[in-house]
């Protein structure tokens, strides 16, 4: 009778874990998949592919005005400015510090007209030293 | 760029087959790993670029060559190694059903692939590295030491650029052009695929004929169980990783890849074939994010560990330490490679630091309470499920889930360490990364709770009378996956 009465509780309590289990992954999964989680997830995801645009304007432009092999100074008015055209150019340009000497310093700054990406304007200096 | 990634995950594939095959077995989980296997031998090449010489296509192709001719050799020198000859019987219809289902709700979470969504860090630093080494050495050795490239990170792991640069290299891409970082998107995206059916694989194999107990009803209703809860657990492992799935950062594939490797290598009964998948797992994790590497280092031990305990002889005890101290070292390789060659410091913990410590601890304890709530609850469920279904867990052949604990607290205090000794304004910080930080640990809770779940379901369906609630008899350790 005790192995009985042990039995039966034993699948109560398996029965419990299974109902708690069940209960967590799916109280997750809907969770994650309701409307207003993916409603705030396309919101980010606009924003990033506005960012997307932006770094392949800015690389497609940097071309136009350096090439990959020359080493490249980067200056613009604000840190963000400068980080959005570092990543933009650093898979395929020559960044160099700015307390080494390259013979092209590409200056970013805000801007409209032809050219421009997302309200940013791309120049290039050319010292012509090495 | 449909083509261009099936050629690029065909590529990894190849280069990943003979040493998946040797290492999971001729079993349906070897599919899934394949590519991450490739991967794993990607980011292996780029880190023998930057040390030696020469580019990640030239390691690349020397890497694969020599891993398959290893493979190659060891089965003809051994015929007992070979992995048909101890696998037979993997291949039952449960198992291929319930791949079919995690796979279909895998691909289902992946919908959001279909649309260009390179993410920022991706842009920034994981998919953008891959250029570095596919330049080759000269280039990969100046950009680590060069600080214009701090924003970039250079010293972290180089796996998910190494795997994007495969795909540019065979694909004639203009590398850092719109369509390589596209390429490298999808990509990463394909790898956490990969990783999420070999997560949920490992459910199906929590509970398998050859280690239940007779059950009152038939076979398949455990095994669609199973099913049911491996696809639940893929559905929320992929959406608690939200956008982060397939916008091309770095932190699911290495939280999956662990998953699966604390399944595969610390749940499930000891076989060579379960501890070949989590050698993958680890060496996926291991290679991605630093705190992946450090939580793949947690795994290594407790690998070592339980199956040196499970070594018949002391010369096998002594063969586990060996095997654990040179995944180790594997694992330290990157980091102590980039250290020696002086790679530009991490922004995030150099320099003057924002804030005490104190404020930094506080911040960080209240960021983190508020995406752990699934911890202590499941926390609950796992003492409910230790203190009654034990015998249970210990007859179908399963590690203790301590074990899982183990490694969701080492994976806590790296991560939680980081933010507090770190320097970036720390609230900033938080703000844009803790979602994805304690990702694993809500990965971890969720497979803990998937497992103790399987074995209630598999109590349930037996007859007879289950071992006592306070363990009972003791199990045996089977030796058959």
């Amino acid at each position: 009778m005790a192995g009985l009465g042990a039995s039966r509780l034993s699948r109560w309590f398996a029965a419990g874990v299974v109902v708690s289990g069940i209960a967590v992954l799916g109280t997750v999964t809907v969770h994650t998949t309701s409307a207003s989680t993916l409603a705030a997830q396309a919101v980010q995801r606009s924003a990033d592919q506005a960012d997307e645009r932006l770094f392949d304007c800015l690389s497609d432009r940097a071309h136009q005005l350096v090439s990959p092999s020359e080493p490249v100074h980067i200056r613009g008015e604000g840190l963000e400015q400068v980080i959005y055209l570092e990543g933009s150019i650093a898979a395929w340009a020559s960044l160099t510090p700015g307390d080494r000497p390259a013979p092209v310093t590409l200056d970013i700054a805000s801007g409209s007209g032809p050219g421009s990406c997302g309200g940013f304007v791309l120049t290039a200096e050319h010292t012509g030293r090495p | 760029m449909t083509a261009d990634v099936v050629r690029t995950v065909v590529v990894l594939s190849l280069a990943g087959v003979l040493p998946s095959v040797a290492l999971a077995g001729v079993r349906p989980v070897a599919l899934a790993v394949t590519p991450l296997s490739g991967a794993a031998i990607a980011a292996l090449a780029s880190t023998c670029c930057l040390a030696i010489a020469g580019d990640l296509w030239e390691w690349f192709v020397v890497l694969a060559a020599l891993a398959a001719t290893a493979v190659l050799a060891v089965w003809a020198l051994r015929p007992g190694s070979r992995p048909w000859t101890r696998d037979a019987g993997a291949w039952s219809w449960p198992v291929l059903g319930g791949m079919a289902v995690v796979i279909a709700v895998v691909v289902w979470s992946l919908r959001g692939l279909s649309a260009s969504d390179v993410g920022f860090d991706a842009r920034m630093l994981w998919v953008l590295r891959g250029a570095w080494f596919v330049h080759g050495h000269g280039v990969a050795r100046g950009v680590l030491s060069n600080v214009s490239y701090q924003f970039a990170e250079p010293s972290f792991p180089p796996l998910i650029g190494s795997a994007a640069g495969i795909g540019w290299v065979i694909n004639g891409m203009e590398v850092g052009s719109a369509a390589s970082f596209r390429l490298g998107q999808i990509v990463v995206g394909v790898l956490n695929g990969c990783a999420l059916v070999t997560l949920g694989t490992a459910m199906l194999r929590v509970s398998t004929s050859a280690t239940r107990r007779p059950g009152r009803v038939p076979d398949w209703v455990a095994g669609v169980a199973a099913a049911v809860v491996a696809a639940l657990l893929c559905t929320a492992a992929a959406g608690s990783a939200g956008r982060y799935l397939t916008n091309g950062f770095a932190d699911a594939p290495w939280v999956f890849a662990a998953a699966f490797a604390v399944v595969f290598g610390l749940f499930l009964p000891v076989s060579p074939s379960n501890l070949g998948v989590a050698a993958v797992g680890v060496a996926v994790a291991g290679q991605i994010k630093l705190e992946g590497t450090a939580t793949a280092g947690a795994v290594v031990v407790l690998l070592t560990l339980r199956y040196a305990s499970a070594a018949p002889s002391r010369r096998g005890r002594a063969a586990a330490a060996i095997a654990g101290g040179a995944g180790l070292a594997a694992l330290a390789a990157w980091p102590i490679l980039a250290s020696a060659l002086h790679a530009v410091p991490d922004a995030d913990t150099t320099g003057p630091r924002s804030g005490t410590i104190d404020g930094r601890l506080h911040a960080t304890v209240d960021a983190f309470g508020g995406y752990l709530h699934l911890v202590p609850v499941v926390a609950v469920v796992a003492i409910v499920g230790a203190l009654t279904l034990r015998g249970s867990r210990r007859e179908l052949g399963l590690g203790s889930d301590l074990a899982l604990w183990l490694v969701m607290a080492c994976n806590l205090v790296v991560v939680a360490g980081t933010y507090v000794f770190g320097t970036t304004a720390i609230r900033v910080w938080l703000g844009v990364s803790v979602y994805r930080v304690v990702l694993f640990a809500v990965v971890m809770a969720l497979v803990d709770v998937a497992v103790w779940s399987l074995v209630a379901v598999d109590l349930l369906l037996s007859e007879g009378t289950p071992p006592a609630l306070d363990g009972g008899r003791p199990g045996v350790l089977h030796q058959r996956p």
